[in-house]
C-alpha cells in the first residue's frame, strides 16, 4: 500500500514515515505543496496524508485541485487546525478523513486501514480467499485455520494481491506499492518476495493461491479460478 | 445612588417646590397683611359708625331732654299767692283774700297799696298780707322716667316721682350758665340711678294769672285786675327779669340698653368681619396650597417628561453598552450601530471614545484570540511530532541504538518547543512591559560584526555572502547606551531572515550609518521580496510571509514581532521596503546619544 505524506515539519514527517513503514506501507514524503502536487499526480497513492499549512501551496488548494482533476486517492487531512469550521471546510473540499495534531499513531494507522478498505470497496476487515483469511485490521493471516506469520512487507504484498484477486498485477505495480521512492529497484526483488510468500501461504496446501502469469505478473486465485491448474513453478518447493 | 432621572426629578422638584412655596408664602403673607389692613379699616369704620350712631342717639336723647327742658321752662312761671288776711285787732279773723299773682316782681310793692285800700275801709281791722311764691308748670306731660326740677331765686318745684333722696343736682352754678345754653350732664344720683341731666337757664318770659279760680275767692272785686293783664300784656313782658333754672333728667337705663344693643350689634359686626376675613384668609391659603400642589404635580410630570426626553440618548447609550457581549463589541441600538454624529453633542465624544475603545478592545480580543490559536497551533505540530516519535518507537522492541536515535529526536523537538515558548515569553514580557532595557555602553559596529560572524556559516551553506558596509560616520560612533543582548537579537533576527528568504548565492548587506541624532542600521538582501500587503502585516506576531515551517528552524512568525518590540523599547523605529522578486531592506533607526558617555576610539 502506498502512502503520500505531505508534511513540512521534518521531525513529525520522519516519525510518521517510520511508523507507517514499520507497518509495511510504502511512504513517499513531500516537504512542501509543490512537491506533494507533483507526486500525487504522478502516481495513484492509496492514501495521501495531507498537512494543510504547507509551504508554497497550501493543503486545501492542493486538495481542491486534485478533486477537480478527478484524482481518486483517499486524502486524510492531518493538521493542527482543530476548529470545526476548518474540519468542515476540509471535508467539504473532498477530504475523506480529518485528524488533528497531536494524534495517536494507532488512530492514524486505523484510519489509513479504513481508507484503504474503502478504496477497494471492502467493508469487512477480514478478506477470505478460499481457505485463506486475511485480517486487515489485525494484519494477521490464517490458512485452513492455521495462523501464518508474515513480515510487514510480506503481509503488504499479500494484501495487495488479495485486494486485486482474480486480476493480474504486474511487477511494477507490486514494486510501486511495496516500495517508496528511496528504495533501490532491483529487478528480482518482487520475485523474491513472491517466493517468500508462496513458502508461507501455499506450502503444504493442495491448492496454490498465488498464481504466475507468464510475461504479465502474478495474481491471487479468484473464486471462479478453480479450473486453473498450477504450473510446477507455482508449487512451493 | 439612584438613577440620574430620579435625582434630576428630585432636585428640580425641590427647586420648583421651594420657588412655588416661597412665592405662595409671599402671596399668602401679603394677602394676610392686606386682609388685616382691610379688617382694621372696616372695624374702624364700623366703630366710627357706631360712635356716630351712639352720639346721634345720645344727642337725640339729650336733645329731647333739652326740648323738654325748654318746654318746661317756657311753661313754668312763678306763682305768687297773696294771702290777705283781715283780722280784728283782737286777732279775730274777719276774712282773708288770697290773690295769686304770677308776677314775681309784682310782690310787695302793691301789697301795701292793697292793704291801704283795705284799711281805709276799716280801722279796727288788722290786715295781714302773706305772699307765697311757687313755681307753677302748666303742662308737665313727661315720660315716666323723666324727672325735672325747676327753681328760681325764690321758689322751686320738682317732679313728684323723683325719689326724695335723689335730688337732682343743685350744685350747678346757674350764674355761670348763659341763658338758653343747656348743660348736659351724665349723673349718678344718690339713689344709684343713672341719669342724663340737662340744666337750662332761661328767663321767665311771661306769667299767667288764673283768676278764674283764685280771683273768684278774692274779696276785692278786681275787675281791673282781671282786665289788666289782658288789656296790656306787654306790661308783663317788661317785667321778665328773673331767670329760671330748669333741670330735667331722665334715667339712662333704657338709653344705655339701646346703646348697649348697638354696641353688641357693632361687636357682632366686628366678629363677623373678623370671621369673614379669616374665611378669606383660609380660602386664600387653601387656594394657594391647591395651586402649589397643582403646579408641583404639573412640574413633576413636565420634569419627568423633560428628563426622560433629555435622558433618552443617555439611556440608549446605556442600553447599547448593556447589550455589549464579548462576541460583539459594537454599540448597537435596535440592531443598528450608534452613530456619534447623530448623538447630542454632549454625548457624541463619549460615544465616539467608547466606540474607539471598544474597537481597540475588540481588535485586542481578536488579536489575543488569534494569538492563543496561533500559539496552540504552533505548539501542536512539535507536540504531535514528539508523541508520534515516541509512539512509533514503542510499537515494537528496538535496539539500544534505535532508542538513542528516538530520544535524540525527542530532545530535538523538545528544544524546538522550548525556543518557541521562550519567544512567546519574550513577547508576553514585552506586552506586560516587564522586560527592562539593561543599558551598557555598546559598540554597535563591533556588535554587528559579531552577529554577521555568527550567521555566516548558515549563509555559506547556500553560498550567500554577508557583507558589512560601515559608513565613515559610523566609524566615529561613540559607544551607545543600549541593551547588548536585545540589540544582538534584533540584528541576528534580521540577518537570519535576510539569509533565510534569500536566493541561493544571493547576498546580504548590513549597512551602518550614523546621523547627528540617530544610528541607522540597514539589512539589505537580494531575496524573494514581499508584496505591499505582506509588508503591512510583517511585524504582527505569527505572521509569516510564507506559511512554511522550514524543517527544524524556529520560525513561528515571532522573530520580527520581537524585533519590533525591542526596537520600540529602545525608542527607535523599524521600517521595511521591498520589491517582490528583488529583495528587501529593513531599516532600524535608533536614537543616538552623543554626550554623557565616555568616547572610546
Amino acid at each position: 500500500m502506498k502512502i503520500l505524506l505531505a508534511e513540512d515539519y521534518y521531525p513529525l514527517a520522519r516519525a510518521i514515515k517510520q511508523g507507517l513503514e514499520e507497518e509495511g506501507y510504502a511512504v513517499d514524503w513531500a516537504k512542501d505543496g509543490e512537491e506533494a502536487n507533483t507526486k500525487a499526480r504522478g502516481m495513484p497513492y492509496d492514501v495521501v496524508v495531507l498537512d494543510l499549512m504547507l509551504p508554497k501551496i497550501d493543503g486545501l488548494t492542493l486538495l481542491q485541485g486534485w478533486r477537480k482533476d478527478g484524482m481518486s486517492s483517499h486524502v486524510l487531512i492531518l493538521t493542527a487546525k482543530d476548529q470545526l469550521p476548518d474540519k468542515i471546510k476540509g471535508l467539504d473540499l473532498g477530504a475523506d478523513d480529518y485528524l488533528t495534531k497531536p494524534f495517536e499513531m494507532d488512530e492514524l494507522l486505523a484510519r489509513i486501514r479504513a481508507l484503504i478498505r474503502r478504496g477497494h470497496q471492502v467493508k469487512d476487515p477480514i478478506l477470505r480467499i478460499h481457505d485463506l483469511e486475511i485480517d486487515s485490521a489485525a494484519r494477521s493471516v490464517k490458512r485452513g485455520g492455521k495462523r501464518i506469520h508474515l513480515t510487514p512487507r510480506e503481509y503488504a504484498l499479500l494484501e495487495f494481491l488479495a485486494f486485486h484477486r482474480g486480476k493480474v498485477v504486474t511487477r511494477p505495480m507490486i514494486w510501486d506499492h511495496l516500495y517508496d521512492e528511496e528504495d533501490e529497484n532491483t529487478s528480482n526483488v518482487v520475485d523474491v518476495y513472491i517466493r517468500y510468500l508462496r513458502n508461507k501461504i501455499d506450502k503444504g496446501f493442495e491448492k496454490p493461491l498465488i498464481l504466475t502469469r507468464w510475461g504479465e505478473g502474478y495474481m491471487l486465485r479468484g473464486e471462479d479460478d478453480d479450473e486453473i491448474v498450477a504450473t510446477p513453478e507455482e508449487l512451493p518447493k | 445612588m439612584r438613577s440620574i432621572r430620579i435625582r434630576l426629578l428630585m432636585m428640580l422638584l425641590a427647586l420648583v417646590t421651594s420657588v412655588v412655596g416661597g412665592l405662595s408664602w409671599y402671596v399668602y403673607e401679603q394677602t394676610v397683611l392686606l386682609l388685616k389692613a382691610k379688617e382694621l379699616a372696616t372695624a374702624q369704620l364700623i366703630r366710627n359708625q357706631f360712635d356716630k350712631r351712639a352720639e346721634e342717639y345720645k344727642e337725640q336723647f339729650s336733645d329731647r331732654l333739652v326740648h323738654q327742658a325748654e318746654r318746661l321752662g317756657r311753661q313754668s312761671y312763678e306763682r305768687v299767692e297773696l294771702n290777705h288776711v283781715t283780722k280784728l285787732q283782737t286777732g279775730h279773723l274777719i276774712g282773708s283774700i288770697t290773690s295769686v299773682l304770677a308776677n314775681p316782681t309784682m310782690q310787695p310793692f302793691n301789697i301795701p297799696v292793697i292793704a291801704q285800700s283795705l284799711s281805709n275801709n276799716s280801722n279796727r281791722m288788722v290786715f295781714e298780707l302773706y305772699a307765697k311764691r311757687t313755681i307753677f308748670v302748666e303742662d308737665r306731660a313727661l315720660d315716666g322716667d323723666e324727672y325735672f326740677h325747676i327753681w328760681s331765686k325764690r321758689a322751686s318745684v320738682r317732679s313728684k316721682n323723683l325719689p326724695e333722696d335723689c335730688f337732682l343736682d343743685q350744685h350747678v352754678d346757674t350764674t355761670r350758665l348763659p341763658p338758653y345754653e343747656p348743660r348736659v350732664q351724665e349723673e349718678v344720683l344718690k339713689c344709684g340711678k343713672r341719669f342724663c341731666m340737662i340744666t337750662l337757664t332761661m328767663p321767665m318770659t311771661y306769667m299767667k294769672i288764673y283768676p278764674g279760680m283764685e280771683m273768684g275767692r278774692t274779696p276785692m272785686g278786681t275787675g281791673t285786675r282781671r282786665n289788666q293783664p289782658r288789656s296790656n300784656p306787654s306790661e308783663f313782658k317788661s317785667l321778665t327779669s328773673e331767670a329760671i333754672v330748669v333741670q330735667i333728667a331722665r334715667e339712662t337705663d333704657h338709653r344705655d340698653q339701646t346703646l348697649h344693643a348697638l354696641q353688641k350689634e357693632m361687636n357682632g359686626d366686628l366678629v363677623s368681619l373678623h370671621q369673614e376675613s379669616e374665611q378669606v384668609r383660609k380660602d386664600t391659603l387653601n387656594r394657594l396650597i391647591l395651586i402649589c400642589l397643582a403646579t408641583i404635580s404639573f412640574c413633576a410630570l413636565a420634569i419627568t417628561w423633560v428628563s426622560r426626553a433629555s435622558l433618552t440618548p443617555l439611556v440608549s447609550v446605556a442600553d447599547a453598552v448593556t447589550d455589549l457581549t464579548p462576541k460583539d463589541l459594537r454599540l448597537k441600538l435596535h440592531g443598528q450601530e450608534l452613530d456619534p454624529r447623530k448623538m447630542p453633542e454632549e454625548l457624541a465624544p463619549i460615544v465616539q471614545r467608547l466606540q474607539e475603545s471598544l474597537e481597540s478592545l475588540d481588535s485586542a480580543f481578536a488579536r489575543e484570540k488569534r494569538a492563543t490559536a496561533d500559539i496552540s497551533h504552533e505548539l501542536r505540530t512539535p507536540l504531535a511530532s514528539l508523541m508520534t516519535t515516541v509512539q512509533v518507537a514503542l510499537r515494537k522492541p528496538r535496539t539500544t541504538e534505535e532508542y538513542k536515535t528516538t530520544l535524540n529526536q525527542c530532545v530535538e523537538t523538545g528544544s524546538h518547543m522550548t525556543m518557541l515558548v521562550e519567544r512567546l515569553l519574550v513577547l508576553s514580557r514585552l506586552d506586560a512591559g516587564v522586560d527592562p532595557v539593561r543599558k551598557v555602553p555598546v559598540n554597535i559596529v563591533e556588535l554587528a560584526g559579531q552577529c554577521v560572524d555568527m550567521l555566516r556559516p548558515i549563509a555559506d551553506q547556500r553560498n550567500i555572502s554577508i557583507e558589512m558596509d560601515v559608513d565613515d560616520s559610523a566609524n566615529m560612533l561613540e559607544p551607545q547606551p543600549s541593551d547588548a543582548a536585545k540589540l544582538r537579537e534584533v540584528l541576528v533576527n534580521l540577518i537570519d531572515n535576510a539569509v533565510h528568504y534569500n536566493k541561493d548565492e544571493g547576498s546580504v548587506t548590513l549597512r551602518i550609518a550614523a546621523a547627528p541624532k540617530s544610528v541607522i542600521l540597514e539589512v539589505i538582501d537580494t531575496g524573494v521580496g514581499m508584496t505591499p500587503d505582506t509588508q503591512s502585516h510583517l511585524f504582527e506576531r505569527f505572521f509569516r510571509a510564507d506559511p512554511s515551517r522550514q524543517s527544524e528552524t524556529v520560525n513561528a512568525g515571532l522573530g520580527l514581532a520581537i524585533v519590533k518590540g525591542y526596537v520600540d523599547l529602545f525608542g527607535g523605529t523599524i521600517s521595511v521596503s521591498s520589491i517582490p522578486g528583488q529583495g528587501s531592506t529593513f531599516r532600524v533607526t535608533l536614537p543616538r546619544v552623543t554626550s554623557g558617555m565616555p568616547v572610546h576610539a
